[in-house]
């Protein structure tokens, strides 16, 4: 091991993310993110295809007003919605599937009887209770934003699994009566037990509202300062609730809940310059300027990293296929296939490169290099334009994005070459294990 | 270096660039057509009360409005100081974007001479006001003399490139002080005359003159009401001279006249038009994420 390590601090951050990736709880949560990554690639194309041609609202449909009314193209984004909301708007069922299955696994229970248990569980706890007859699920719990949860409900059917159904044998296989009768139990159990839970809570979406409501109150636009601080408090929880699989605040349309962005827009339209906005911090002129290329934790510049520097295969290859999609800050492909959640080595510079950006890009606004961005941003702009388009065409906003975006390459670089050894001690481990 | 991903990640970037050149346009064409035709949602009611009367002075009158037509319009008091200092009474609720200002002077006596100091103070007031709440377009009430420093602010300090005054409202405009024939004309209105020219164009308004007695209001000559016609007739978009007769129509009774707070209501609050103007003033936008 110390021939690979450099120095003591790499050792030691290798170390614990050797030791990580060890448990249990580690490896069910990277098997079950991985399994649903074709879903969740062909999901975000299908975005990409949305945000550049077929919503409203669209790219195109903002280049050309005229076409929004072709009867076809309504028809063709229905469809795409609908293969969007059954890949990526159904991610978190997919995984909590395969996070009982290979829980249950691990104990030698019956995997898949966990899985197909944990996957209605999970529909009867996102069941919400509706006033009309329609059958209704809270898409926050299914999508991306409920994987944590998912995960969890996966392990833990998946445990339940392990303490009340038996062992499977080599006779299982043979005789299937026995074998599926022999979870009916452990199945009603569960089910029961969920039923209940699903009628006392409402988790994720309400808890995550609250969260931002809480901060967003005490720290009501008193100072410059002030303002600083909550747009990184926000951009920060909003890296971790990424990272968690569990999406935060900068996440949701922005503008309307801001009155920040609406008084700098006032102040922009009426004196006809973004310099001098009264709001020079928050989520538009730092997080969506600075702070997001590519989505959550400037994901292109962790993409650009890999490309240059890493000799792993396996990176290079969700790289490319990431690449393009990151261009429009859609990171799904990114965040599950390298994988990106729960990932403790990227953790770091996740949250280092976006923070590190924007406190740079603030330093800018204090100093008066370059304007805040505070006009409208068309749907499907690149996110590396951004500041570029938010600012009306500020050529300084374009240089700050070219030095921050490189600062954030730069933060990655050291945490990929580190994943490469990391990557290449466990390979040589399992190679002379076998 | 991987020098084949760099081609890779520079034509990543040249597509990046080549999509910002007709965002970037479209955008740009974007932003000016909606600054031509932005209009701030706040759109403050600014009232200024008359000689003797302090920030205070409209308490009732909101109070009143707000209950008869049901509206919730905030209140904020500010007071101008002789040393230029502003101190504030009330607030503007969140979300409120009606409220009502009214600002007062300490200095709040009567004399041309002071008119001018009171509108020097409201210029300051204004400032401070339009830069704390960003605001680009308002209606101004005046009461009495406040009619005066209005007049007096239009045309010495007031930038139409900053801000828009949609409505203009006043109740018993001494134009010509308690004079009551127009040919003896005072230093004060020959000025207002003179200067008229620096009055924007698109400026509605109405002044009300209560009388009894079909010649004052108890206070001011209606003669003197109707000399405004020579400042503002022909000069704004509309001039409107209403004349109020009966009860409550004396020259300080007035704000609690209903005749008057129908057409404060229809003219002041509803911009004019028989429709809730909140209704269509939400600004339309796009945003990404």
């Amino acid at each position: 091991m110390d021939a690979i390590f450099s120095n003591k601090l790499e050792k030691s951050i290798a170390t614990i993310t050797i030791k990580l990736q060890k448990t249990l709880i580690y490896k069910v949560f990277r098997k079950s993110i991985l399994s649903t990554l074709p879903f969740v690639i062909l999901g975000s194309f299908l975005k990409l295809l949305q945000i550049l041609f077929l919503e409203k609202g669209s790219l195109l449909m903002t280049f050309f007003p005229q076409i929004d009314n072709f009867n076809w193209l309504i028809t063709f984004d229905s469809i795409v919605n609908l293969i969007y909301g059954l890949t990526l708007g159904i991610i978190s069922l997919m995984a909590t599937f395969s996070s009982a299955n290979f829980t249950a696994s691990h104990f030698d229970r019956d995997g898949q009887m966990a899985g197909t248990t944990s996957f209605v569980c999970l529909l009867l706890l996102s069941y919400t209770f509706p006033n009309n007859r329609l059958i209704s699920f809270n898409p926050d719990i299914l999508g991306l934003r409920g994987l944590l949860f998912a995960l969890i409900v996966g392990m833990a059917v998946g445990w339940i699994f392990s303490k009340t159904s038996k062992k499977l044998t080599s006779d299982s296989s043979k005789d299937l009566l026995n074998r599926y009768l022999n979870s009916f139990w452990s199945v009603t159990l569960v089910i029961v037990l969920v039923s209940l839970v699903s009628f006392f809570i409402e988790i994720s979406l309400n808890s995550t509202n609250l969260f931002s409501n809480l901060i967003t109150n005490s720290i009501n636009n008193k100072s410059q300062l002030a303002e600083l601080f909550k747009t990184l408090l926000l951009s920060f929880f909003s890296i971790i609730a990424a990272f968690l699989g569990w999406r935060g605040f900068y996440t949701q349309p922005i503008g309307m809940g801001d009155s920040t962005v609406l008084k700098n827009l006032n102040y922009a339209f009426s004196h006809h310059s973004a310099w001098g906005a009264p709001n020079i911090f928050n989520g538009d002129t730092l997080y969506y300027a600075f702070g997001s290329f590519g989505g959550v934790g400037s994901v292109l510049a962790l993409i650009v990293a890999i490309m240059l520097f890493s000799k792993n295969k396996n990176y290079n290859k969700i790289s490319k296929v990431s690449i393009v999609p990151s261009i429009f800050n859609i990171d799904a492909p990114m965040m599950v296939g390298l994988p990106l959640l729960f990932n403790p080595l990227f953790i770091v510079p996740m949250i280092l490169a976006p923070i590190c950006s924007m406190l740079v890009a603030a330093l800018g606004l204090v100093i008066h290099l370059m304007p805040p961005s505070v006009y409208p941003i068309p749907v499907g702009t690149p996110g590396f334009l951004n500041a570029f388009i938010g600012t009306n065409g500020s050529w300084q906003a374009l240089v700050f994005t070219i030095l921050t975006f490189i600062i954030s390459v730069l933060i990655y670089i050291p945490f990929v070459k580190l994943a490469d050894k990391i990557n290449d001690y466990t390979d040589s481990e399992v190679n002379t294990l076998e | 270096m991987n020098k084949k991903n760099l081609k890779y990640i520079s034509l990543a970037f040249i597509i990046i660039l080549l999509l910002g050149i007709p965002i970037f346009s479209w955008t740009r064409q974007n932003n000016s057509h909606l600054a031509s035709k932005f209009n701030s949602p706040l759109s403050p009611i600014i009232m200024i009360p008359g000689s003797s009367a302090r920030a205070n002075r409209f308490e009732d009158l909101v109070k009143n409005v707000n209950k008869t037509y049901n509206q919730k319009h905030s209140l904020l008091e500010v007071t101008v100081h002789t040393d230029n200092k502003l101190t504030y009474s009330g607030s503007i609720k969140n979300g409120d974007n009606r409220p009502i200002i009214v600002i007062g002077f300490e200095n709040n006596k009567d004399g041309y001479n002071n008119i001018k100091k009171q509108a020097k103070w409201l210029s300051i007031a204004f400032d401070t006001l339009q830069k704390r709440y960003q605001f680009n377009n308002f209606n101004a009430f005046g009461h009495s003399n406040g009619s005066l420093i209005w007049t007096y602010y239009l045309e010495h300090y007031f930038d139409s490139s900053e801000s828009t005054l949609n409505q203009f409202q006043t109740v018993g405009a001494p134009f010509n002080f308690e004079e009551s024939s127009s040919t003896k004309r005072t230093q004060m209105l020959n000025d207002f005359i003179k200067y008229k020219n620096n009055i924007p164009k698109n400026i509605t308004y109405t002044s009300i003159a209560g009388t009894k007695k079909f010649s004052d209001d108890g206070i001011v000559p209606l003669a003197s009401v109707d000399c405004g016609k020579y400042i503002y007739e022909g000069n704004i978009k509309s001039y409107t001279l209403i004349t109020l007769t009966g009860g409550d129509a004396e020259h300080s009774d007035m704000l609690d006249n209903k005749q008057f707070i129908s057409l404060f209501h229809h003219y002041i609050l509803n911009n004019g038009s028989n429709t809730d103007p909140e209704q269509n003033k939400k600004p339309q936008l796009n945003s990404n994420n």
